[in-house]
């Protein structure tokens, strides 16, 4: 299945804007765990780590599937496949892991919240390194994941060879 | 980036395969390794154990 040029270019700027925008915001969560773990403010530090659940429900899981969606798409609709090139396959692996961490660390977004939220907790029992390190990870793996996209190195799957070699 | 090794992979191919197949092999023990309870806060905590291990009385 190829796309139109039309809806090409329409599923390209949809998952340049979708990953571009996951980045920005795991950067915004990187500030938000510094923060976290750097103010002396108690209402500033109880406030980071409320506000982080709500953000990566709202901002960072929808853009992280519409990241992978939008890439699946944009694969599977041009002439570049799934499972043919090497930079593909392993920007699919690197966004579909990414996925799966978040939606495994939602829990954890959330114990830190109600732990925030308790006026009772000390505030070095509210602070935790676990979302800029996560964040900072985070980071790494999809600027890679951009590089990839951007560079796109060559290299063919064996799957991709055999396509490539079969007669049309 | 281009260079091809003897069996036609790319080099940059096998060196990121190498990389990804560490990443998720340390995924896999941290995820064992946590037990029932998750891959909770308290693991990165500035705080000794759970979060809600240093509540006030």
């Amino acid at each position: 299945m190829t796309l139109s040029p039309g809806l090409r270019k329409f599923a390209l700027t949809a998952h340049i804007t979708s990953a571009v925008g996951w980045l920005g915001a795991v950067v915004a969560f990187l500030a938000l765990g510094v923060v976290g773990l750097t103010s002396e403010d108690a209402r500033t530090v109880r406030g980071v780590y409320l506000a982080m659940e709500p953000t990566a429900w709202f901002v960072l899981v929808p853009l992280a599937f519409a990241s992978l969606l939008t890439g699946l798409v944009q694969a599977l609709g041009t002439a570049w496949g799934l499972f043919r090139h090497y930079w593909v396959l392993f920007k699919l692996l690197i966004t579909l892991f990414a996925t799966i961490v978040l939606l495994t660390y939602m829990e954890t977004f959330s114990v830190m919240a109600d732990t925030a939220a308790d006026p009772n907790a000390e505030l070095a029992a509210v602070r935790s390194a676990s979302p800029a390190l996560h964040a900072a990870l985070a980071l790494l793996a999809l600027l890679v994941a951009a590089v990839l996209a951007v560079y796109k190195p060559r290299g063919m799957t064996a799957y991709g060879r055999r396509r490539h070699a079969r007669p049309r | 980036m281009d260079h091809e090794g003897p069996a036609g992979t790319h080099r940059w191919v096998k060196v990121f395969g190498a990389a990804v197949l560490v990443v998720l092999l340390l995924f896999v023990v941290l995820l064992v390794a946590r037990g029932p309870d998750g891959h909770g806060p308290g693991r990165h905590s500035l705080g000794s154990g759970s979060p809600h291990s240093t509540l006030s009385p």
